[in-house]
């Protein structure tokens, strides 16, 4: 097997990867002031011509469903809300930090991509129809919940292609194959990214326990809409990592979620599809 | 593993609100491939003189797929017989899917999407559904496939009947 990767070296390599663009940080600010108004958050926004032009871009495609509607990130604050658009800048932000990442054998960005974009669909329609997070919060996790993946193939991509490849003979969800083998998982790693990129606590709280709801204490029910909807997403053939068994909820959340019954599942499959149909509109983000 | 894509090609965007008045089908059908703006000024211009369209064919943008074929996908609903099959979810003009995509309409289905407003439906053609059915078999196959290796816990189960279900129409 490849040489393992360790918690140690996965540290320095978050360590050495750049902090988000300043407006981020800049936007925090400025929204926890009440005062603020969407013509200011929105010049802030637009500091950062690359950062503006990708969010309007995205708020526009067929995927996050304002086709055309939208013309300015002003307008996009007053339809979509403060949060919301926080929200589209901080996902743009980070795909453009990983924008130079490149497929291999083993591994397609694109699919990791379109794959979180689909996941953010299901998680955005399972948050509205339980009320159990809210919606935006939902959808910025499933496009994120996967940074971990991202950072483990760029360091050590042979030792992810061996993992991937074990995962798959050995029928192991990747994640615990990681736990087995190295002592933490994927998550952990995009737990830490989450952490130096100081997102949100429920977001980094999700990202680091979606596989494992019930050891998330504060946002349990954000983690478990994150962990049913990555697994839709991967059944319905939006898989990040083709051929790798699916991970199993456990029931409890199943159940909390209303997921336990039939027309609530058939229900959330057929109000999400729609929307991941899209979600490979999602890499023209990438483009 | 690779399900649904590329079941639904690009143009197969849920069609946005638009179709809730009956618009002008050529309009329509631009908008939901996502090359033209419903806000567009030059079609607002365009009136009903039949200019707007021909306005609207100048703004395309790049479109994933030829114009032409993607005209030809949508039925006017009085023309629109029992049996046909929708291509792509069918929204009301709020966004709220009335249809998913790969319904086989009944005349019911069809009577109740007239009462809802929608003008349009983008169906699948003979050769289309022939691609849909056979694109659906493979689905079906792969979920049996990534189900048989995953843990098989009851919730894990439930989820696969129900995706079969779903595959099955």
């Amino acid at each position: 097997m490849a040489e393992k990767p360790t918690i140690e070296s996965m540290t320095e390599q978050v360590r050495n990867i750049p902090t988000l663009p300043a407006v981020l940080g800049e936007l925090s600010r400025r929204l926890e002031d009440s005062k603020t108004s969407s013509e200011e958050l929105a010049q802030v926004i637009q500091k950062d011509q690359s950062i503006s032009s990708k969010v309007l871009k995205l708020v526009n495609s067929p995927f996050y469903g304002y086709a055309g509607k939208i013309h300015s990130i002003q307008q996009g604050i007053m339809i979509l809300g403060f949060n919301a658009v926080k929200n589209l800048v901080l996902s743009t932000s980070v795909l453009e930090a990983f924008k130079g990442v490149k497929s291999g054998d083993g591994f397609k960005i694109e699919d990791l991509w379109v794959h979180s974009a689909a996941t953010s669909a299901a998680a955005k329609n399972l948050a509205e129809a339980t009320k159990l997070a809210d919606p935006d919060e939902a959808f910025v996790t499933g496009l994120l919940h996967d940074i971990g993946k991202v950072v483990l193939w760029t360091a050590e991509p042979d030792f992810f292609r061996t993992a991937v490849t074990l995962s798959m003979n050995k029928h192991i969800p990747f994640g615990d194959l990681l736990q087995h083998i190295l002592g933490f998982r994927d998550e952990d790693i995009g737990a830490l990214l989450a952490e130096k990129w100081k997102f949100p606590e429920s977001l980094r709280e999700a990202i680091r326990w979606r596989e494992r709801p019930p050891s998330c204490k504060e946002h349990r029910g954000l983690t478990a809409i994150l962990q049913s909807a990555n697994l839709l997403a991967c059944s319905m053939s939006y898989h990040d990592l083709p051929s790798t068994p699916l991970g199993a909820p456990s029931g409890e959340d199943w159940a909390k979620l209303g997921l336990s019954n039939d027309t609530n599942l058939r229900n959330w499959i057929n109000g999400s599809e729609p929307r991941m149909q899209s979600a490979k509109y999602f890499l023209e983000m990438l483009n | 593993m690779k399900i649904s894509r590329p079941l639904f090609p690009p143009c197969s965007a849920p069609v946005p609100g638009g179709l809730a008045k009956p618009p002008r089908p050529l309009l329509v059908s631009l908008r939901a491939c996502g090359v033209l703006s419903p806000e567009d000024p030059r079609k607002q211009r365009g009136g009903g003189d039949g200019r707007g369209e021909a306005n609207a064919l100048s703004l395309l943008a790049p479109c994933p797929r030829p114009v032409v074929e993607c005209l030809g996908m949508f039925v006017a609903i009085s023309n629109l017989e029992p049996g046909a099959v929708s291509r792509t979810p069918v929204l009301d003009s709020r966004d709220q899917v009335l249809l998913p995509a790969g319904t086989v309409l009944s005349a019911s289905m069809i009577s109740t999407l007239f009462s809802r407003g929608v003008a349009l439906v983008d169906i699948v053609s003979s050769e289309d559904a022939a691609n849909l059915e056979d694109e659906r078999g493979k689905a079906r196959l792969q979920v049996v496939e990534m189900f048989a290796m995953s843990p098989k816990t009851p919730e894990l189960q439930q989820l696969q009947r129900i995706l079969l279900e779903h595959l099955n129409g």
